[in-house]
């Protein structure tokens, strides 16, 4: 039967037609003159311009194509060292973001209070000249630090940086403390070259990933995962995941580990303490290359047994022996990853401490295969891709904000600063604001305690002066007075690069790949307008005509230059290798030429550090031999780091010098009956407020209930889509501001019961729980009076999710930085649960 | 005649959605319909929970309900073995729609037509892959052509032991998968789409 229906296919229509009389007949085509009913839009005549992704902070190289000066499709760009021809779906949905149908596309301001929703169109003129006009004002009174920056996750460092420098505020805001500030300073104290480890994942055999979510997010997501993946394909590489939540990463791991919250750190000294008691360690590359003896650091992890681990992560103990064994056994190709789960606690700059020494026992730091790094963040802003001339100096004026000085490592290394209280302490009048520009983020509604930055942002004693740039109505812009039309990343340019995970860097180009909508524009173009308009010397700083003579400058060293770049999206030098083993490089004679060695620690110095004044360490004496070392202080790999402890005295706080396990304060007094640990988290297919603008993500995600485990839903009588309320409550103990345990702020949602989630948490997505923005971000909200007809796009009318549970997390979540470093901690907030 | 067909390899897919979207952007499959998706399952208990991400599209079955139903004989096999829609010829009966195990054909809003995935018969004649395949970051997918021993397709499937979903349906499914942890079994009588009731106008 089988046979003779598959011949029946290949005989055709007519075959097929007349075997219809019995009911079973399918009909067959060949191939019709006339595709229409067919055919997709990426054939044709399209053209593919190259340019870099920025849907998320990854920036993987992507091709636009067009057809009819539209864009249809966007797909990888295979030239792109990093991302190899990869992306994900917050790039795929590139024409979602672009005509979004409910995008602001003119200038706007407010005719009625602030956060009215009530506008009116202005042209760039007025807004330009309203601006100027503000700015010059507060410059020329000679406070330059009253003018205030708020920026998320930007890819135009350059422009912005050129900018407030030459107005001379520091009083830049940034979101690296709800971010990675943690991961970046326990990698600066312990290793020093770089605040970002790229694990060798294509040619490792192992990874123990302590909740970092790179099938979902993170910096660098779709360059990892797809060499995850090929190390999976290609090597049979395991992946054992520790993550309190089943994410999608837990998800493809080959053993997830659902952890209590917070114990990540403790599972890594556990593990330590197995590889140090059993001898499984690396001994002589720590008697090399660690600047404390193994045996002390073994005498150190003596309480940190398996058990006590077992006890406090619910990790079996003999699970735990096992993963040190299966660990070691493959080093050096063996390496961690480690995210949020690990670090955005009260206790995660330990955490990640105790991470990072643990690949340092067993030998594989720097190593093909192990735990690796890259000096560069991005491309060579230094040697090879210098800024142009005249470059403006830094502010001399002081921010009482950005310096926030009792978080002694925040800016110990780079200036990553403590985002969550910048809010707090304009509340509290800590620095007098006199006009704010909020950039690509949207902190009313995602940084914690939303609430409060609306307040603040409403209040207009505290900030007279507030204008957005952002490419919809964000919670933020509809507390501003002026909303400017911003740029989609597919109408923009950069020179742009990411921590490359080939471990050689490259430069990449983003380019407009159509022309900007509306009145939509960057600040590329808005600040050199800005700083011609304020004068004062800051228009010395913009000599270039227009932002395409810029790049050329910037990529002139690049053979073909800036055509090249536009050619191809990506440039990387193929004479330089991978960086490998950094630290064992030899100096050669022209770096040690008026050098000196400190006979004692065989530390090589030359010149002067110009940040602390004292002699510049350039490498050690290892064995007789000059070499890089790492560019820690003792040039070694520091277990032991007394210049944090150091940081730590200078404002009264006591640092430890080595990994050690801090239990969490408010969790360690334990929970009551209806307490809950509140993780949060990010879906696969969302980013930041941006993403939720895209129809076709919103259509995959759309809604955040409350993931509960069923044993605890029992315990609360709750079943599948009951309602909860929760509410969130500040900590109660810690070295955290106003911890009184006092409630934030209370939601109602409805439980989403799982295994995959710990029986003492309660997770919630970032990715939902917008007001602004119109229906397709903020499912059930009408259409505000500034958005132009929906035109063009008849999906605007009938968007399937109004009805989507859309809960403001942040509105849960209280300002909590960490001690150290004053990072974040996003999942230590103690909720109390009840039915509602 | 090929038998046109794809692999999916489920031990390397991360869930992304990429082939998802491409698809609607392809299409611009209107919200509310889908033309291929990602189905997420979950089964076990802690600490042994799993979730298994299943991508799913038209099977193009090789004995197709879908293509028996039509009274306007608007379903119909191409010579690769795609089942596709003939735009011209549908009346927006909606018959397909019903026939279909998978749910995998919606009635499109605008054009009231049936609407299914084509599997890129105008890129593929063109010598692209499907834009799912394309946009796949892990290399997932796998296009090609049953009948070619020497595809890539052919030679994955002979070295690996592979299912389809619901094979026991008899309609033939031609999606095969890669599937050692037994995901497929899990997404028992789901549908793509959820099955639409007929709204004859
Ligand atoms: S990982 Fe980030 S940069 Fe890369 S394609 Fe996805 S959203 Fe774009
Ligand atoms: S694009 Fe590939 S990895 Fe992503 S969900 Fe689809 S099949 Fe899986």
């Amino acid at each position: 039967m089988d046979l003779n229906r598959r011949d029946l296919l290949r005989l055709g229509a007519a075959a097929a037609a007349s075997l219809s009389a019995v009911g079973c007949a399918e009909l067959t085509a060949t191939r019709r003159a006339d595709p229409a009913g067919w055919a997709g839009k990426s054939t044709g005549a399209i053209t593919r311009i190259p340019t870099m992704c920025q849907s998320c902070t990854t920036a993987c190289g992507v091709l636009a194509t067009i057809k009819d000066g539209r864009l249809l499709q966007i797909v990888g760009n295979p030239e792109d060292p990093n991302s190899r021809g990869s992306v994900c779906a917050k790039g795929v949905a590139g024409p979602s973001i672009l005509y979004d149908p409910f995008r602001v596309l003119y200038p706007l301001r407010r005719v009625g209070p602030r956060g009215s929703g009530q506008w009116r169109r202005i042209t760039w003129e007025e807004a330009y000249a309203e601006i100027a006009d503000k700015l010059k004002d507060i410059r020329e009174r000679g406070h330059p630090e009253e003018f205030a920056f708020q920026q998320g996750r930007n890819r135009s460092a350059d422009i912005i940086n050129r900018f407030l420098d030459s107005y001379g505020t520091p009083s830049s805001f940034n979101h690296r403390a709800l971010c990675s500030a943690n991961r970046r300073a326990a990698l600066l104290a312990t290793v020093g070259d770089s605040d970002w480890d790229l694990g060798d994942y294509e040619h490792t055999d192992y990874i123990l990933n302590f909740g970092c979510n790179w099938t979902e997010a993170m910096q660098g997501h779709i360059p990892i995962v797809t060499r995850i993946m090929q190390a999976r394909a290609n090597r049979g590489a395991k992946i054992v995941t520790f993550e309190s939540r089943l994410s999608n990463t837990a998800a493809v791991s080959d053993e997830w580990f659902c952890v209590k919250p917070g114990t990540d750190g403790l599972i890594a000294l556990a593990l330590s303490h197995v590889i140090c008691t059993e001898g499984l360690w690396n001994k002589a590359w720590l008697d090399r290359w660690s600047n404390y003896p193994a045996d002390e650091y073994t005498r150190h992890l003596a309480p940190y047994t398996p058990e006590l681990a077992e006890r406090e992560s619910g990790v079996p103990a003999d699970t735990l022996r096992r993963l040190a064994r299966e660990f070691a056994a493959k080093a050096p190709r063996c390496t961690t990853t480690s995210g949020r789960g690990s670090h955005a606690h009260y206790n995660g700059f330990y955490n990640d401490r105790a991470i990072t020494v643990l690949n340092a026992l067993v030998g594989n730091m720097g190593m093909e295969g192990g735990f690796c790094w890259h000096p560069l963040s991005t491309f060579d802003t230094k040697k090879q891709f210098p800024e142009p001339a005249p470059v403006p100096p830094k502010p001399t004026a002081k921010s009482v904000i950005a310096d926030a000085k009792q978080w002694p490592l925040a800016n110990a290394w780079n200036r990553m600063k403590v985002g969550e209280i910048v809010y707090l302490w304009i509340k509290e009048r800590r620095q007098k604001i006199s006009a704010l520009m909020t950039y690509n983020t949207d902190q009313a509604w995602s940084w914690p305690e939303m609430q409060l930055v609306q307040e603040v942002l409403k209040d207009e004693e505290l900030v007279p002066f507030h204008f957005c740039l952002d490419v919809m109505m964000s919670e933020t812009a509809h507390l501003a007075d002026l909303v400017l039309p911003w740029t989609t990343w597919l109408e923009r340019w950069d020179i742009d690069a990411r921590p490359p995970l080939g471990l050689i860097d490259y430069v990449g180009i983003r380019q407009p790949v159509v022309a900007p909508l509306g009145e939509s524009k960057d600040v590329r173009e808005i600040f050199p307008e800005l700083a011609r308009r304020i004068g004062g010397g800051m228009e010395q700083y913009f000599p270039w005509a227009s932002v395409e003579e810029y790049l050329e400058q910037r990529y002139a060293s690049v053979p073909g230059g800036f055509a090249f770049m536009r050619q191809h999206g990506a440039w990387i030098d193929p004479a330089k290798k991978p960086n490998y083993q950094p630290y064992e490089r030899p100096l050669d004679a022209e770096e040690l030429a008026g050098s000196s060695t400190d006979p004692q620690s065989g530390v090589i110095t030359k010149g002067e550090d110009p940040k602390t004044k004292k002699p510049a360490a350039i490498g050690i004496v290892m064995d007789g031999v000059a070499v890089r070392g790492f560019t820690t202080p003792s040039r070694k790999l520091e277990v032991k780091s007394e210049a944090i402890v150091a940081l730590g005295r200078g404002v009264d706080k006591v640092i430890e010098p080595l990994p050690v396990y801090l239990p969490i304060p408010d969790l360690a007094q334990g929970l009551a009956d209806d307490q809950l640990i509140m993780i949060s988290f990010k879906w696969n297919v969302h980013n930041a407020h941006r993403t939720m603008q895209s129809k076709w993500l919103m259509e995959i995600v759309s809604s955040n209930p409350a993931w509960m485990h069923p044993r605890t839903a029992k315990r609360l009588g709750l079943s599948q889509g009951d309602w909860i309320e929760v509410t969130g409550h500040r900590p109660r103990a810690g070295d955290v501001p106003r911890a009184d345990g006092s409630p934030v702020g209370s939601q109602r949602t409805r439980v989403h019961l799982t295994e995959g989630v710990h029986p003492q948490v309660l997770a919630f997505s970032h990715n939902a729980g917008r007001w602004m923005g119109g229906p397709i971000a903020a499912p059930g909200s009408a259409a505000d009076a500034w958005v132009p007809a929906p035109v063009g796009d008849r999906d605007a009318a009938r968007v399937p999710w109004q009805d989507a549970l859309r809960v403001p997390q942040n509105s849960l979540i209280p300002i909590y930085p960490d001690p150290t470093t004053g990072q974040q901690a996003w999942n230590d907030t103690v909720v109390r649960v009840r039915k509602a | 005649m090929a038998r046109l067909s794809m692999l999916i390899d489920l031990r390397t897919c991360i869930g992304c959605h990429a082939c998802s979207v491409a698809c609607k952007a392809e299409f611009d499959v209107p919200l509310g319909t889908l033309r291929n998706t990602v189905k997420y399952v979950e089964n076990g208990q802690a600490p042994q929970a799993l979730r298994h991400f299943i991508p799913v599209l038209c099977n193009h079955c090789e004995d197709a309900p879908c293509t028996r139903v039509c009274p306007s004989r608007a379903v119909i096999r191409l010579d690769g073995g795609q089942v596709v829609i003939d735009k011209d010829r549908c009346r927006g009966k909606q018959e397909c729609i019903e026939a279909c195990p998978y749910g995998a054909i919606t009635l499109h809003p605008d054009s009231h037509k049936a609407q299914k995935c084509t599997l890129c018969v105008h890129r593929t004649e063109q010598g692209q892959a499907p834009a799912c395949v394309e946009a796949c970051p892990t290399k997932t997918r796998i296009f090609g052509d049953l009948d070619d021993p020497g595809s890539e397709l052919a030679r994955r499937l002979a070295a690996t032991p592979t299912v389809a979903w619901r094979e026991h349906d008899g309609t033939r499914p031609k999606v095969r998968y890669v599937d050692t942890r037994g995901a497929l079994p899990l997404l028992a009588e789901q549908t793509m789409n959820p099955r639409t009731q007929k709204q004859r106008r």
